[in-house]
């Protein structure tokens, strides 16, 4: 192989792509667009959710305290509404009811939790089957609850001696959000935000790459390259090296848009470099599509394929381990599994390289072999 | 037939002689000269789907010579071209291209080949495409610089250098596609229908280019609808709807049918070929003219 003629290859790729505006667009201003409007779409608007407080083994004054330091909090992003549900009425009949869009319970031993130093647990119990609005009450709350809850009055049990009450914290509980992601998860907004890169990137770099590369058919040039003396696996690694800085430029200009403008929590490098493994997988894959296709129009036949199904069984939608077991080994033979798994991992779940390694050597595996496969179907290049 | 009955045959042809049939396809000779050939092709077919595009060809390019491949579209000249630069494989018979099997990495860096559709850059300037090309041949550094600026010279863009591609008219696009065909100095030269919608007076100056190429020592083998200018090459290889049917010189080709005009001579060796074909109860299709 002549590097000469890889790097001759990549270089006018660069120098062609960086006359190209549209293709520029395509790259850097649509995703962030894309990105901007579905944070628009996904934010739940000014609705303010009714909240019901309900707790065993609590004095009612202690419920009525928490209410009014809940209901007298005006900031935008946290205000609630709470309302008082009658005692006949189960927390389950209010949901489904619609009567409250949340109920606030504290557990039977909530209060010697923390009288004790133990962490000590809401549960927000809400009907779930809209999860934008649900994860919305969450944030809510979880905004809420720390500044009503600390400087509660300290309870103390009747046999606690005098002294005791210095061992008891202020430090606000923990809440549980039934059928709420995880902590870092504020709307959810915040938990498809660190997804969108990695889909973008692939999409647009498979769809750079494939069209970039079926107009050398179309435009008589992959004639011209094929009878010179290229070899078609030069012309595939000179594609692989061209894309790339664009592919890492829109992986990182997406990751950190996600992260600052959309204020979705940060992906880490471990992301960005998942991501930029997922991008040489999708020029790949651009590649080998082009390679099979006559016109341009056949490579975008290939979308529903390439791209939807993996949008469909990388996670982001639901769990993977919520598909039918049949088609769960589906979504592992892809690419974008393992980047939105790394992506959200380090987003949601705080976790670092040590974690995410397994998944970024599933990409690393997925890159050679793809590469591998690129450069293979280069064979079927006809001129 | 053997490629040293095509040697003498185009002898006999050049000749004028008597003994010859019109139809090349059919036309006998005997022993052979020893001379180096450009092309040599024997039984050569070559088919997409059931259809013979090229069929049981037998040729023989010198090298050095100015050859002209003369026939209406889809007479399989491109497909021939294809065969040549190794794009195509044969699905059987035989094809040597400067005593290499087309394909291999050293026949390509000595092959140019300007395709008949553009085959450029349109979004890069004439000198980038150019440079570009050049580069995938080797060249770098000075002899880079050199070699794209002569040639920019040779097809007259010289003060159109830096002008994208897009922005320049037909005829200047085709001579930078030329440009970046002969910008490495190939030994052996494929042109592709280089004259279609090319004004008068460049095609002229084309043709000028190409019989001074061939002086040099360069192999060409043009491909072109129109008969009269390939009347510039030294030999001429008429085909048919994929059959190679008369070659010769321009003016042996003239005289064997009594024509003026290198038209008519065409359409005198196709209703030869069409009546032979027919006889042999094969007929061809494909039009005469």
């Amino acid at each position: 192989m002549s590097v000469h003629r890889v790097f001759t290859i990549a270089a006018r790729l660069l120098r062609q792509l960086g006359r190209d505006r549209r293709a520029i667009a395509l790259v850097i201003v649509v995703p962030i667009v894309v990105m901007g409007l579905l944070a628009v779409v996904l934010n739940p608007g000014d609705k303010i959710p009714r909240v019901a407080l309900r707790a065993s083994g609590t004095t009612d004054l202690f419920l009525r305290d928490i209410e009014n330091r809940i209901g007298a909090i005006d900031d935008e992003d946290e205000r609630v509404e709470v309302v008082v549900l009658a005692d006949d009425m189960t927390t389950e009949q209010a949901l489904v009811a619609g009567k409250v869009d949340a109920v606030l319970e504290f557990p039977p031993k909530f209060i010697e939790e923390r009288v004790s130093g133990n962490r000590s647990t809401m549960i927000i119990r809400v009907e779930g089957s809209d999860p934008m609005w649900t994860a919305d009450i969450g944030k809510r709350l979880r905004l809420a609850l720390p500044d009503s809850l600390v400087g509660l009055p300290k309870i103390l049990p009747a046999d606690c001696a005098s002294h005791c009450g210095d061992t008891i914290p202020d430090s606000p509980p923990t809440t549980d959000v039934i059928g709420v992601y995880g902590e870092q998860v504020d709307d959810a907004m915040d938990f498809y935000a660190p997804v969108l890169p990695p889909f973008f990137v692939f999409f647009f770099v498979f769809l750079l790459a494939g069209l970039t590369f079926q107009r050398e058919r179309v435009s008589g040039t992959a004639e011209r390259l094929l009878a010179s003396p290229l070899r078609r696996s030069e012309l595939v690694a000179g594609y692989m090296l061209g894309f790339l800085p664009a592919a890492l430029i829109q992986a990182t200009i997406t990751v950190l848009f996600a992260r600052y403008a959309l204020g979705g929590p940060w992906a880490g490098w471990e992301g960005v470099v998942a991501i930029g493994l997922l991008a040489l997988c999708a020029e790949s894959a651009g590649v080998f599509v082009s390679a099979f296709a006559r016109t341009e129009f056949e490579v975008i036949q290939f979308i529903p394929v390439v791209i939807l199904s993996q949008l469909l069984l990388c996670g982001v939608f639901w769990q993977i381990s919520d598909l039918p077991t049949w088609l769960q080994p589906a979504s592992r033979v892809m690419p974008l599994t393992y980047a939105v798994e790394v992506v959200r991992d380090c987003a949601i779940r705080q976790f670092g390289w040590r974690q995410v390694w397994p998944d970024l050597l599933a990409l690393v595996g997925f890159t050679v072999g793809s590469v591998i496969l690129g450069a293979l179907s280069a064979k079927h290049v006809k001129a | 037939m053997t490629t040293a009955d095509y040697t003498v045959r185009d002898r006999m042809t050049q000749a004028g002689c008597p003994g010859n049939r019109r139809t090349g396809a059919t036309m006998q000779a005997g022993q052979s000269d020893a001379g180096p050939a450009a092309v040599r092709c024997e039984s050569l077919v070559r088919s997409f789907g059931e259809r013979p595009v090229i069929d049981q060809l037998d040729l023989r390019i010198e090298a050095g010579s100015l050859y002209g491949l003369v026939g209406p579209n889809g007479a399989g000249k491109t497909t021939l071209f294809r065969l040549i630069a190794g794009l195509l494989e044969p699905d059987s018979g035989l094809i040597e291209v400067l005593g290499q099997r087309p394909g291999s990495p050293a026949l390509r860096a000595s092959l140019g080949y300007m395709t008949q559709s553009l085959a450029l850059y349109t979004d890069l300037t004439a000198a980038e495409n150019i440079r570009f090309f050049a580069r995938l041949y080797g060249l770098a550094g000075e002899a880079l610089r050199v070699a794209v600026a002569e040639v920019l010279a040779l097809v007259e863009l010289s003060g159109r250098s830096d002008s994208l591609v897009r922005e320049l008219s037909g005829g200047m696009q085709r001579r930078v596609s030329l440009a970046c065909a002969v910008v490495h100095k190939p030994r052996l030269l494929l042109l592709d229908e280089p004259t279609a919608g090319v004004d008068p007076q460049l095609r002229a100056t084309f043709w000028d280019a190409f019989n001074t190429w061939a002086a040099t020592g360069t192999t060409l083998i043009v491909a072109t609808h129109h008969v009269e200018e390939a009347r510039r090459c030294d030999r001429l290889g008429l085909f048919r709807a994929g059959r190679h049917i008369a070659d010769g010189t321009p003016d042996a080709l003239l005289e064997q049918t009594g024509t003026n005009d290198l038209e008519s001579a065409f359409v005198s060796f196709a209703q030869s070929a069409e009546t032979d074909a027919a006889r042999r109860g094969t007929p061809r299709s494909g039009v005469t003219k």
